[in-house]
């Protein structure tokens, strides 16, 4: 592509790369210049979905398929951007649903074509990684080997970064992801979906009258990074039903609260809700602080809807001994901006999609083979 | 018309087998048909830039059949229409695929009836019919088979009741089990003339025919808007959750 960029102040991958993200409920686009996010416009579906509990795949295809011309058009227009200045196409392949995936990448690949520019497929998993590089200036940007903690609605990893393109997966969650066991729990409390923010609002409210958590368990499986969230989840579904054992009983309740708690008062379900968010967050700091310990990490990284967790925010920063890096809060969300990002160390070392790129819903973090110009 | 960009690249990926074409007004330069199964995203661009070779830069309209059809499958080539014209400002026109095959009956075919299968013995099923003889269209330079209009709804039926809509001779169109076409011949008080099926063929030059015939039947939303036709159960089922936990 020599030429595309003729009069741009920088002649490295990273100007202007445009990302797109369809993997799950947000169609959204964004135009990144080197670090600075130029625009970012994303339609979410939240209402859509939300009176089902949860994202419904088709009702996501259906939306991205109707709005995706519209967040295009938008996102050019917010960054004042032609499309003659973008140098690259950046999008989301894998994982998440298939039908929603397939409607972003057949989008920017007929865009690249009629662009005559370059296609790369991200991985999202690895985009979500990307957003602590946006907005940073270079000098501020993680230092590999990083650990990063990537948790949302949709997934719960611990990847050990060595280089850029190079992950290992080291541990997982065996059942819920973080933000689904959010999602799950704040049914229980009768709170609205998406369940994280609701059940950090609940807290909140809760605060002044500096209410005591319930003592829920934590799963810290031992010798392994994996997680494992339903057992917590469940307690508090059996807490709601009166179905506890006396054991069980008295550590969760152990300052009281059960009849309040079973008969739905606001200040119980507070309590709950507190419980339940300490109980995943510390889960969530210790193995990430160990893993960063045990691979001698340079660098944490937090990424992902639940990153954006105050708690999470708070503790995992008092945990790692090493710099911590967590995206803004706008980017903590599936956006098009880390796709971008992504996209643009792909572009510089070279990983062009061919017209084949297919979506992968299962797709997983590779390990490249390490690259001969370094 | 910009003489630049007076060709129309259609897409079809609403049939099993997906097609591509080239046009110039109703006349063919391009015609490419493949079998991506359920891998469209995959056969897409590579089959789009062979029946292009290298005339992207005329191109003036990007057509394509919005179904009835597999639900990704026509959201697949519908995204790829959809960022072409986002990269190319050309024209979007929206076909639906019983139009795009009433045009693919002879010009002598007055009344039309269009079937697509839609699995478990049922079809869509569409009447169509030529207002006009062949003739050449004003402001166009092509000739073609006359103007199709629809004569009601696309509606899905089972396949014992496809005769019910018949109420004179007919040519039929589209993808037709022979048994279900037996079935529709005795059943029928008229004659019933098959057309060809297009499996081998592709849909896709007819979708440009279409759409070059009668731009604004068949294009009734812009590409902002555009969505495919959804005519089969809804598929809006219970929510997934950790879809990607692994
Ligand atoms: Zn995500």
């Amino acid at each position: 592509m020599a030429g595309a960029l003729s009069g741009s102040r920088r002649s490295d991958a990273f100007t202007v790369i445009l990302g797109i993200e369809t993997s799950c409920d947000d169609t959204s686009i964004a135009l990144l210049d080197a670090y600075t996010v130029r625009s970012l416009v994303t339609q979410s579906q939240l209402a859509d979905h939300a009176r089902y509990g949860g994202i419904v795949p088709e009702i996501a295809s259906r939306r991205h398929i109707a709005t995706i011309a519209a967040v295009h058009a938008a996102a050019l227009d917010a960054a004042g951007a032609g499309a003659e200045e973008i140098r690259c196409v950046a999008v989301t392949h894998g994982p998440g649903l298939s039908g929603a995936l397939v409607v972003g990448l057949n989008f920017a690949k007929g865009l690249a074509m009629g662009l005559g520019i370059p296609l790369v497929g991200v991985n999202h998993l690895e985009a979500h990684a990307y957003a602590t590089w946006i907005g940073r200036d270079p000098s501020e940007h993680p230092e590999f080997p990083a650990v990063c903690l990537i948790v949302s609605g949709g997934h719960s990893e611990i990847t050990l970064m060595r280089d850029h393109g190079d992950h290992r997966l080291i541990g997982r969650t065996r059942d819920d992801a973080a933000g689904e066991a959010f999602d799950k729990v704040a049914r229980v409390l009768g709170l609205e979906f998406p369940g994280g923010p609701a059940i950090e609002r609940l807290i909140d409210d809760g605060r002044d009258s500096h209410l005591t958590p319930f003592q829920l368990p934590r799963a810290m499986l031992e010798g392994t990074y994996d997680f494992s969230f339903s057992g917590l989840k469940t307690a508090v579904y059996r807490a709601k039903a009166g179905k506890l054992g006396p054991a069980e009983t008295r550590r969760i309740f152990k300052e009281g609260g059960q009849t309040e708690f079973e008969r739905g008062d606001a200040s119980a379900h507070a309590r709950m809700a507190a419980g339940f968010q300490s109980a995943v967050v510390d889960v969530l700091v210790a193995k990430t602080a160990a893993a960063a310990e045990e691979f001698e990490a340079k660098s944490v990284i937090v990424a992902g809807g639940v990153a954006a967790n105050r708690l999470l925010r708070q503790k995992i920063r008092a945990a790692v001994g090493v710099p911590l890096h967590l995206p803004e809060i706008r980017l903590c969300t599936d956006n098009g901006a880390m796709v971008a990002m992504a996209g643009a160390f792909l572009l510089k070392r070279g990983r062009i999609a061919s017209p084949d790129l297919d979506v992968d819903p299962n797709l997983r973090l590779a390990s490249e083979p390490v690259a001969t110009e370094r | 018309m910009d003489e630049a960009r007076k060709l129309t690249l259609a897409l079809d990926t609403s049939m099993p087998t997906s097609s591509a074409a080239l046009l110039n007004g109703a006349d063919v330069i391009a015609n490419r048909t493949w079998q991506a199964g359920r891998r469209h995203s995959m056969y897409l661009e590579r089959n789009v830039r062979a029946a292009l070779a290298a005339e992207l830069d005329h191109v003036g309209i990007v057509a394509v059949a919005s179904g009835p059809g597999g639900f990704s499958s026509l959201r697949a080539s519908m995204a790829f229409a959809k960022g072409l014209c986002g990269a190319l400002d050309t024209g979007f026109v929206s076909v639906s695929t019983p139009l795009a095959l009433a045009y693919s009956s002879p010009a002598d075919a007055r009344s039309i009836l269009t079937l697509v299968p839609a699995g478990s013995g049922q079809y869509f099923m569409q009447a169509f019919e030529r207002r006009r003889g062949p003739q050449p269209l004003p402001g166009r330079d092509g000739i073609v088979g006359g103007l199709i209009k629809a004569v009601g709804e696309c509606k899905l039926v089972p396949q014992t009741a496809l005769h019910e809509g018949l109420t004179g001779p007919v040519y039929v169109a589209g993808g037709v089990n022979p048994d279900d076409l037996d079935s529709l011949r005795e059943a029928s008080n008229w004659p019933v003339e098959f057309g060809v099926q297009l499996i081998a063929t592709g849909l896709a030059r007819f979708v440009g025919l279409a759409a070059y015939a009668d731009p604004e039947q068949a294009a009734p939303i812009s590409a902002m808007t555009a969505v495919p036709q959804y005519m089969r159960g809804a598929g809006i089922t219970a929510p997934v959750r950790g879809w990607a936990r692994r």
